[in-house]
């Protein structure tokens, strides 16, 4: 970023200065401390090869909009968005100050590691979402990032105002170098429901740290779906804060962790109010020698009674090499909630497959028929057909392959 | 079209070591409806999961033919595209995969080109199979047998195999769990197939479903073996007076083979409410 506002100068200074000495994030079961993180420009551009189709974007789709290094190269938009602010995140410094300062790196704290700090101090794309009070925006906005020329380190505020609805689909496809960080901070206000897509498919020689954060006020909603599809290493962290009364949300996730990919996949609803409902489900395929570990974390705090906690883990382990791990933790801290949660990790289910193939199909056709099943409720979420078919298409190219 | 001959000759098998089967003979032509009764645990499902070729048994001896093919040496999917099925006392549930997108996948690999059916004419089959089990409309968009209950489960069975049409069929305990009403459907939808074409094996040890599909042979199976066949006398007295004086006549004092044969499924858990994760 080439120029920051007065007030976050001092922010700037202070991050600059302590980034050496804070720690790498946790990544619970996953060895990431000689993962090159910081390599953020190298002098050339590697080729990437795409996963997804970008025809996708070129076609002349509406409510669409394709960022790339930072700078919006395509936006097209409908009615319906009319009066909702979207911009990138350098411009939203320079002329939203009132509206983004109480947010911008504040949901994620930027020296809460070294990652966010590096986010923060090497920024280059990102956009900020603005919906008004009471705004429902009924057709989907699907964003697309790109990282044509650098490195994609790219910062998102989505604020979804009182009484507001989006539905908004983010989807990461390519960065040219080394590494990819993305942060996004989201707030979903009062009574407002967000529906959140991630589609993350960036090529193998991208080294991936995302970190999202959601707080949820008064009865607000966020539906989260995410699919972690990217091909090389990844630390992904996604936190829900539910600070209102009555506020819920729920996170489906599906990675599939392939060749020598090691994914990290971190997922955690807090309850900070009373009668908050999180719910956590996380599906999973680690096949060749892929390394997936999911943590899933409910933590209700004291005085929080009315709150639900729901979270359920599986993976599926498709070779002898591949590894597996699904960490469910419950930090309940009161008396009057329900939680609940599971976690499998295993092989495809013989009975299953006998099953399939006593109707004729082949074993390779049954595999992939109980894989799809498997994670057909994250397909089945995104609102986009478009969007839809093409990930359909990649999710069965990643498990022929 | 070759009319079909299911031959098992002598066969034996074993689960975990344990012998079951122990040398069963039997043999099921195009157009003959069979019916194997006796008591639980004498081996009845155990000869049903082995034709069919569940990986758990294992064949110790003798021979599977279907018209002179090789049965037990094909795969489990080389045996139902020969023709066979198997109407599973238990099927399995396979979530997020749809009814309707598993039988068409099913279906295309029975054509020797491997061409799919039209899809207009795969809904038109389906519907009018679903109506003729009086199953639920919605069936074909329910993920597969998830949620069933225990007679919806079983109708699923018969609705595949009107669709699939195989040429020898195994209907495993069919009638456990359904209601008189579901006993004649599922009935009348067997007696639908009766043809040179089709042959069909019941698995059962109520009378009951034999009031609607009248079978032409009926055996009676102990200790792994098939001890007495008949008619429809036979089966008449079984209902009458039970199976003693069978064990009687054939000095038999406990019938059984398999104590129990429920299935377990294992899964690994995962470490839980490790507080030390979060250095709490």
């Amino acid at each position: 970023m080439t120029k920051l506002p007065t007030w976050l100068q001092p922010i700037y200074e202070q991050v600059k200065t302590e980034y050496a000495t804070l720690a790498l994030p946790k990544a619970d079961k996953t060895q990431i401390k000689d993962w090159d993180f910081e390599n953020i420009e190298t002098t050339n551009t590697l080729a990437s090869q795409e996963q997804i189709n970008l025809n996708l974007i070129k076609e002349n789709n509406e409510n669409v909009v394709v960022v790339c290094d930072g700078v919006i190269t395509y936006k097209k938009l409908s009615n319906a968005f009319e009066g909702a602010i979207i911009t990138t995140i350098e411009e939203a410094l320079e002329n939203h100050e009132e509206l983004i300062k109480p947010y911008f790196g504040n949901i994620i704290p930027v020296n809460t590691n070294r990652l966010t700090a590096l986010n923060f101090l090497n920024l280059n794309s990102g956009l900020m979402i603005y919906v008004n009070k009471n705004q429902v925006i009924e057709p989907t906005l699907h964003v697309i990032y790109l990282g044509e020329k650098r490195a994609l380190i790219n910062h998102n505020l989505i604020i979804l105002s009182q009484g507001s609805q989006l539905r908004y689909i983010e989807s990461y496809l390519k960065s040219s170098q080394t590494i990819a960080n993305l942060n996004t901070e989201i707030v979903v206000g009062e009574n407002a429901q967000l529906d959140h897509t991630v589609m993350e498919c960036l090529p193998e020689h991208v080294l991936t740290y995302k970190c999202t954060k959601a707080q949820v006020e008064a009865n607000g909603r966020l539906y989260s779906s995410y699919g972690a599809l990217n091909e090389g290493h990844m630390v992904s962290e996604n936190f829900v804060s539910l600070i209102g009364s009555g506020a819920s949300a729920k996170t489906k996730t599906v990675a599939i962790a392939q060749n020598k990919q090691k994914q990290n996949i971190t997922v955690e609803v807090e309850h900070l109010a009373p009668h908050t409902v999180g719910n956590i489900m996380n599906h999973g395929i680690s096949k060749d020698e892929a390394q997936l570990v999911f943590n899933g974390i409910g933590k209700i705090h004291k005085g929080m009674q009315g709150s639900d906690a729901q979270q359920a883990s599986r993976v599926m382990i498709l070779s002898e090499t591949a590894r597996a791990d699904a960490n469910p933790l419950l930090l309940i801290e009161e008396y009057d909630v329900t939680a609940g949660h599971a976690a499998a990790v295993g092989k495809i289910n013989e009975e299953q497959l006998y099953y399939l193939m006593s109707r004729g199909l082949t074993r390779r056709e049954a595999e992939t028929l109980i894989i799809h099943g498997f994670l057909m409720p994250f397909v089945n979420d995104i609102q986009n057909e478009t969007v839809q078919a093409e990930f359909t298409k990649l999710i069965e190219r990643k498990i022929m392959a | 079209m070759e009319k079909p001959i299911l031959n098992i000759s002598d066969l034996k098998a074993t689960i975990e070591d344990k012998e079951i089967l122990k040398g069963v003979n039997l043999e099921i032509k195009g157009g003959e409806i069979h019916a194997i009764m006796g008591p639980n645990g004498t081996g009845k499902s155990t000869l049903a999961s082995t034709v069919m070729g569940h990986p758990k048994y294992e064949v110790t001896g003798g021979t599977v033919t279907l018209n002179n093919e090789n049965v037990l040496e094909m795969e489990v999917d080389q045996r139902a595209r020969a023709g066979l099925f198997l109407a599973m006392q238990y099927p399995a549930e396979v979530s997020g995969v749809t009814n309707a997108d598993f039988l068409r996948t099913a279906m295309q690999t029975k054509t020797a080109d491997g061409k799919a059916m039209p899809l207009f004419k795969f809904i038109r089959e389906l519907d009018k199979n679903v109506s003729k089990l009086e199953m639920h409309q919605d069936l074909p968009h329910r993920y597969l047998n998830e949620g069933f209950s225990g007679g919806e489960k079983k109708r699923n069975e018969i609705l595949q195999m009107l669709m699939l049409k195989p040429k020898i069929a195994i209907l495993d305990e069919i009638d456990s769990g359904l209601d008189v009403d579901a006993l004649r459907i599922v009935g009348e939808a067997v007696n639908s197939m009766r043809n040179e074409n089709f042959g069909c094996l019941l698995i059962t040890h109520y009378q009951r479903l034999l009031d609607y599909i009248e079978p032409d042979f009926v055996h009676i199976m102990m200790q792994g073996r098939i001890v007495k066949s008949g008619g429809k006398a036979l089966m008449e007295r079984i209902d009458r007076e039970g199976y003693d004086w069978i064990k009687q006549e054939l000095g038999i004092e406990d019938e059984r083979v398999v104590i129990d044969e429920e299935t377990r499924q294992v899964a690994s858990i995962g470490t839980c409410a490790t507080k030390e994760a979060l250095n709490l």
